[in-house]
């Protein structure tokens, strides 16, 4: 991999998320609605009020070039700023806070569906039109096309409200404290497990589908015949000739989709109560809640950029034919 | 199978997660010393634990149960001692002595006293003088109502409020006192920053001690508290996303309270065993707010903006609009059957202000098309009603996505109004969005908006949405009318509770004849809870919802459920439900033995043998296939 | 090329025979092998039916005719590489006496790459392209003769060294190779568990004439130096006619003729061979119209009865159309299926293959008619 190459990836990459950081700011401001006076619907506060509120946020200057420039120098700085929604709190803190639950939650589906989706799709590829074929091809049509809520919910009822297994929702038992560090542990896996399984199950079908047609595509070339002539299994020739190979489109599908991971997932986390930041997202339009929203989609901008470049990498280090 | 090993690993470790997992049911805070937790369930998030800063009922809570009021508030809205434990008016009106109760602490144990009162309301009364207003300004007006112009704390036990407004709203305002020992280097300007961050240090029976964003707000007791505290230890007050899966925890067991559960879930909860609904009038309503910009001589817009037709100026015409109206109907298929006809803009929640109209509409559909026509509006050979203009009459209703019965309710709407000739064009739009379209600024490009407002024990609240100087501010109605200011400014400075009365039944029937709005339900408040842990649940006021009101005293009266059978709550339903639907009373337990509600707390004590027998299992079963994919090439000797 | 007997070359193999061999048996005899492809809503199409054919250790046969003859499907049945619709009808493959025909896949795995393999065309696609040369070439060194990884390297560099390209080039992937060099890539792959048999399924046919020409010195080479039994399917018979030993024609999934390269091109009996032949311009003869053979093949869903070049043959006689011809077999190893030959007279009737030597020395036959052979 040359360092030219890199650079002008990166060069790419970095000039992209100016323009869309650019774009978020306008965009956001565009929608009519002002934040101050969401905040006030309540009989009682005084225009005064709303006034005020307004210039502490900064939004009676005009849009250009007073607010936009206050907004491109708090980026620069690294000051997001501090919420509309949740007042005083620093924007940072209320995206961090739901930056990790939204990551184990989707990323650790994203992995699980990955995993299973790969190898389900390959599966069903290779032996087409065996029951496994079949019986999964139509599992996972029927799992692509169900939304979170539609898997969500039946585990929901069956094995929480119903078996009691597991809680209806939420990341922990709220309020509680715990002994030690690994009940608290425990106690988060104990949550974990019904939404994961709802987020996996419903991301798995999408992976399997298109593993199954790249494995029905390689399986017609004919370096798969030469491994199968050269007496390898069946399972073997899947493997190491097959997979490989078929797994090059996947890579970037695979790629864009982690880099979204961080929107997380809106309908998961409303059915389980999770603190994610798809919700988020969802209050902050609601709110109007500029500061938080633009450091949601900053930091959005970012993960799909780079995993876009790791997905230029990766594609160039597992196929040797594109390799500058 | 699939064949790869990542494949195998991946599902080995899904195996044991999920083995593990199942095999632990709920481990970790539940054990038999734990401390009774009350947990309290509702769909609004929190937003700041700042009382100055929150404009959520879940903030008013969070501050309520952590600070005392002044005065608080009781069982029906009536003054009873909070901060101060007595009270007394001046022989000349002119000021008010309170007297601070005698060795308070607070919560770190450092004493509470007059100070920390006076330092509370000189926050809010140094903004007044400099015509600011303190965070989001909620809490400051209360003052300014109750004509409080300075205070003073001669010694620890007294503080002197001087205010020569005759009524008693100084006894309602809503300012949190603060401690001082912590707060009190903030001015009027600092505190809306102030972090509150808890665990925060109050008087109040329960102190807020820790806040999951989105997720959980939670309250230890107060050791200093110096009232009646409940049978909870502590108290979390959880946020959902939607009420589905706030009411699916409330019957796992996982919520003992929930707070606005929908029409058809309480139905569903109204008759088991183990649970009680409520039914409590809401102090607030819904309304169509007409736009009648224009009325009072205000400033004229430009054309096309404002109302899309004169015949909204016309109080006659929206009179007649109100026999058009089937508010019955409306409550029995919008809400379940649960609310109450509205009439007039002070809600019966607050029955010593609340007048029926001496002129009450019904529904009527000829009727109304007869005063249509007597008024002058004429249909023309389509059937379309026609204005005074000539113009057939067409009306756009706007309304928020906040609530899902807004587009239900706006069908009826259309549909009646149709039958009178009107067409009706509905939209629904975001909150922010509305708020700004109705704005006189923006051109109020809108004719009906359908929204409502929720009050406070004060009727002004409500009433001061239709002054002039209301305009471009929270009135939706754009409605002036110098002689209704009038009596507000007459009713505000009145010296009796009678006198106050009786302007304020002129106020609600000249409102109710000119029909600005028209008042379409009084929304209710449902609540359900379980009866298997907790006991002596109270509703405040008597027609209300047990939490999430004015004051949290009821918190503050639970009892264990399993012990001696405690006095039957009080029956709660909506009290002024002529002829409606049954809310079926919600019979009180004969006896309050734990419900067969699965409980969610019962750690396994063979919890290590699950886990150690599955992580040996998982490493037999990879040990295994390991080994069989080593056999491979060997097995060709033929 | 060097005559060696079968016992010779068997003692020279790196690795042991089949434990199921019969001693004394051929290489390979293939008996009245038919293969036969379903096809979905209709009939099956019938690409091979009841060909035989025999080789012994050393030899290198050539197997030719047009598109659609069947004879990449016959190599392929050897080794039962056939797609998924395809199966072997009847018939027998004795490998060393063993008949595959009745082995299951499991069993089939044992002879695949060890005993036969396989240098495919254009070998752009048959080689995998995310794996570096070397490491395919040691694969089934590895996997099929349990070496360990670095004595697989070392091999597979030899072989490379082998087949004329540097060591070094062993890491490189297929796209970084020149066609020519690939080609000898498959080559050096197929030689890696040292095979008794390769079968060459048109491995210069994407190749210009000069890398060709060095790929077809190399076979040369290998199977001088290595006594490598060799097939070599083809529709250029002039690549036969340099290599092998011994050519088979086939038409229509059936054989026309076969037998030994410098009888069969010199003096073709069968009327198709014949028309084939002259279809090949001669770079020393005059100018001419290049001769083609009008028609197509057969429908091999519903072949026609009789002779199935009856339909496209100049000396079509009624009996063609009506009855298949029988193989007869000439004293110079010719074997001919064609009605212009019936049994008897100057031939036997075979029946399978016959037994005979190496078709080493040149048998010379009466003159015969030929349409527009050459002597």
């Amino acid at each position: 991999m040359s360092g030219r190459y890199l650079l002008q990836k990166l060069a790419r990459a970095v000039l992209t998320i100016i323009v869309i950081v650019l774009l978020n700011f306008l965009l956001f401001r565009a929608m009519p609605g002002s934040p101050a006076r969401i905040a006030s619907h309540h009989p009682g506060v005084t225009q005064a009020a709303i006034d005020q509120l307004a210039a502490r946020w900064g939004l009676d200057k005009p849009l250009i070039p007073d607010q936009l420039v206050a907004y491109v120098n708090a980026t620069l700085t690294g000051d997001f700023g501090l919420s509309y929604q949740f007042r005083g709190e620093p924007v940072t803190e209320v995206i961090g806070d739901r930056f990790w639950p939204t990551m184990i939650l989707i990323g650790l589906g994203e992995l699980f569906a990955i995993i299973i989706g790969l190898a389900l799709g390959a599966y069903a590829g290779w032996r087409r039109g065996s029951a496994v074929d079949r019986v999964g091809g139509g599992i996972s049509l029927v799992l692509y096309s169900m939304p979170y809520f539609v898997i969500g919910m039946p585990l929901i009822i069956v094995f929480a409200a119903g078996l009691g297994w597991f809680p209806t929702s939420g990341m922990f038992d709220a309020g509680a404290t715990y002994a030690s560090g690994l009940d608290q542990l425990l106690d988060f896996a104990h949550h974990l497990v019904l939404p994961l399984t709802t987020v996996t199950l419903g991301l798995v079908g999408a992976y399997s589908i298109l593993m199954r047609s790249a494995i029905m595509e390689t399986r017609s070339e004919d370096y798969i015949t030469t491994a199968r002539a050269k007496g390898l299994t069946d399972g073997r020739v899947l493997r190491t000739h097959a997979f490989p190979n078929a797994l090059l489109p996947m890579v970037t599908i695979i790629a864009i989709d982690l880099g979204y991971v961080v929107a997380g997932a809106i309908t998961a986390e409303v059915v389980f109560n999770w603190p994610g930041i798809g919700t988020l997202t969802v209050d902050a339009l609601q709110a109007r809640d500029y500061p938080v929203l633009q450091g949601i989609f900053l930091l959005l901008s970012f993960t799909v950029v780079l995993a876009n470049l790791v997905a230029d990498l990766v594609y160039g280090f597992l196929d040797p034919r594109v390799r500058v | 199978m699939p064949t790869n090993v990542r494949a195998r690993g991946a599902q080995a470790l899904a195996a044991l997660l999920f083995g593990a997992s199942v095999l632990l049911p709920a481990a970790g805070p539940a054990a038999a010393a734990d401390p009774m937790v009350l947990r309290v369930g509702t769909t609004q998030d929190l937003d700041s634990t700042n009382p100055y800063q929150t404009a959520l009922v879940s903030g008013y809570e969070t501050f309520q149960l952590t600070y005392n009021l002044l005065v608080d508030f009781g069982p029906n809205l009536e003054p009873v001692p909070g901060f101060a434990d007595s009270w007394q008016r001046s022989a000349d009106g002119t000021y008010w002595t309170f007297h601070i109760r005698d060795g308070m602490k607070w919560s770190d144990g450092q004493p509470a006293t007059s100070a920390d009162a006076c330092f509370s309301f000189q926050l809010d009364l140094d903004a007044i003088k400099a015509g600011d207003s303190v965070g989001l300004g909620y809490i400051d007006p209360n003052v300014k109502d109750a004509g409080i112009t300075k205070v003073e704390c001669p010694d620890p036990q007294t503080m002197i409020a001087y205010s020569k407004d005759p009524s008693e709203r100084i006894l309602q305002t809503y300012v949190p006192i603060l401690p001082k020992h912590i707060y009190g280097k903030d001015t009027y300007k600092t505190i809306a920053d102030e972090k509150f961050t808890p665990p925060l240090v109050g008087t109040g029976p329960y102190t807020a001690t820790d806040w999951k964003q989105s997720q959980y707000v939670s309250f230890t007791r107060n050791p200093y508290y110096w009232g009646q505290q409940g049978y909870e230890d502590q108290i979390v007050i959880q946020f959902f996303k939607t009420d589905d899966t706030m009411v699916q925890a409330l019957k796992a067991g996982e919520l003992d309270y929930a707070r606005d559960p929908n029409a058809d879930q309480l139905k569903s909860l109204q008759n088991q065993p183990g649970y009680q609904t409520v039914v409590g009038t809401s102090n607030g309503w819904t309304q169509l707010a007409f736009n009648t910009y224009g009325t009072g001589g205000s400033k004229p817009l430009k054309a096309g903006d404002g109302p899309s037709t004169q015949a909204l100026l016309d109080p006659a015409f929206r009179d007649a609009l109100g026999y058009a109206v089937d508010k019955q109907t409306l409550i029995d298929k919008v809400l379940g059957g649960f609310g109450t006809a509205g009439d007039t803009v002070v809600p019966p929640a607050l029955p010593q202000w609340h007048v029926t109209p001496d002129n009450p509409r019904h529904f009527d559909i000829q009727l109304a098309i007869q005063k249509l026509e007597a008024a002058g509006y004429k249909t023309d050979a389509n059937g379309n009603r026609l204005d005074k203009q000539g113009k057939p009459i067409v009306l756009r209703l706007d309304m928020p996505d906040s609530d899902a019965n807004y587009p239900k309710t706006a069908q009826f709407i259309q549909s009646w109004y149709g039958q009178l000739g009107i067409k009706v064009v509905t939209q629904v739009l975001d909150s922010a969005t509305l708020s700004d379209l109705i704005l006189p600024s923006n051109g109020a490009k809108y004719d009906i908006e359908l929204w409502g407002w929720a009050g406070n024990p004060d009727p002004n609240a409500l009433l001061q949405i239709f002054r002039c100087d209301a305009i471009g501010n929270t009135s939706d109605s754009q409605y002036c009318n110098p002689a209704y200011d009038k009596l507000y400014d007459q009713e505000t400075a009145a010296t009796s509770n009678a006198q106050r009365h009786d302007i304020l039944a002129q106020m609600q029937n000249l409102i109710y004849d000119q029909a600005p709005y028209d008042v379409l339900y009084y929304d209710s408040s449902l609540a359900a809870y379980r009866t298997d842990r907790f006991a002596g649940w109270t509703n405040q006021p008597s027609n209300g919802t047990p939490f999430f009101t004015y004051s949290t005293l009821d918190y503050t009266k639970l009892t264990n459920a399993a012990a001696a059978p405690s006095p039957t709550p009080v029956a709660s339903e909506a009290s002024s439900a002529p002829s409606a639907s049954t809310p079926a009373a919600s019979t009180p337990p004969a006896t309050p033995a734990p419900s067969a509600a699965p409980s969610s707390s019962s750690s396994s004590s063979s919890l290590p043998v699950a886990l150690i027998a599955l992580v040996v299992v998982v490493v037999v079963v990879v040990v295994v296939l390991a080994l069989a994919r080593r056999r491979g090439p060997k097995a060709e000797d033929e | 090329m060097t005559v060696q007997d079968a016992a010779t070359l068997r003692a020279r193999r790196q690795w042991p025979m089949p434990k199921q061999a019969v001693p004394g048996a051929p290489l390979l005899e293939v008996e009245d092998l038919s293969v036969r492809f379903r096809m979905p809503g209709g009939p099956s199409v019938k690409a091979v039916d009841g060909v035989s054919f025999r080789l012994e250790d050393g030899e290198a046969m050539g197997l030719a005719g047009e598109s659609g003859c069947g004879k990449t499907t016959t190599a392929l049945s050897l080794v039962r590489l056939l797609p998924a619709n395809g199966r072997i009808s009847s018939g027998s493959v004795r490998l060393f006496g063993i008949d595959l025909v009745p082995k299951t896949e499991r069993q089939m795995a044992r002879y695949r790459w060890r005993e036969i393999s396989m240098v495919f065309q254009g070998a752009m696609n048959a080689l995998n392209p995310v794996k570096r040369v070397g490491d395919q070439i040691a694969e089934p060194i590895e996997i099929r003769l349990g070496q360990p990884r670095g004595a697989a390297q070392k091999r597979a560099a030899e072989l490379l060294d082998l087949v004329g390209i540097p060591e070094k080039r062993a890491s490189a992937y297929p796209h970084e190779l020149s066609g020519g060099m690939r080609q000898r890539a498959m080559i050096a792959m197929a030689l890696a568990c040292d095979p008794a048999l390769v079968i060459g399924d048109e491995p210069t046919t994407a190749l210009d004439v000069m890398v060709q020409a060095q790929i077809l010195a190399l076979l040369e080479r290998l199977r001088r130096d290595l006594g490598l039994s060799l097939m070599l399917i083809t529709h250029d018979l002039s690549v036969i006619a340099e290599t092998c030993d011994r050519v088979m024609i086939m038409y229509a999934g059936r054989v026309a003729e076969e037998g030994p390269v410098r009888r069969l091109f010199s003096a073709p009996r069968h009327p198709y061979t014949a028309k084939l032949l002259s279809s090949f311009p001669n770079i020393r003869a005059d100018r001419r119209t290049l001769d083609t053979i009008p028609g197509s093949p057969p429908d091999l869903r519903k072949p026609p009865p009789g002779c199935r070049f009856a339909p496209r043959c100049a000396h079509a006689m009624p009996v063609c159309t009506e009855e298949a011809p029988t193989e007869v077999r000439f004293a110079d190893g010719v074997r001919v299926a064609c009605h212009l030959f019936p049994p008897g007279a100057q031939g036997v009737v075979a029946s399978g293959v016959a037994a005979s030597g190496i078709g080493g020395g040149l048998v010379r036959a009466a003159a015969l008619p030929s349409a527009g052979g050459r002597p």
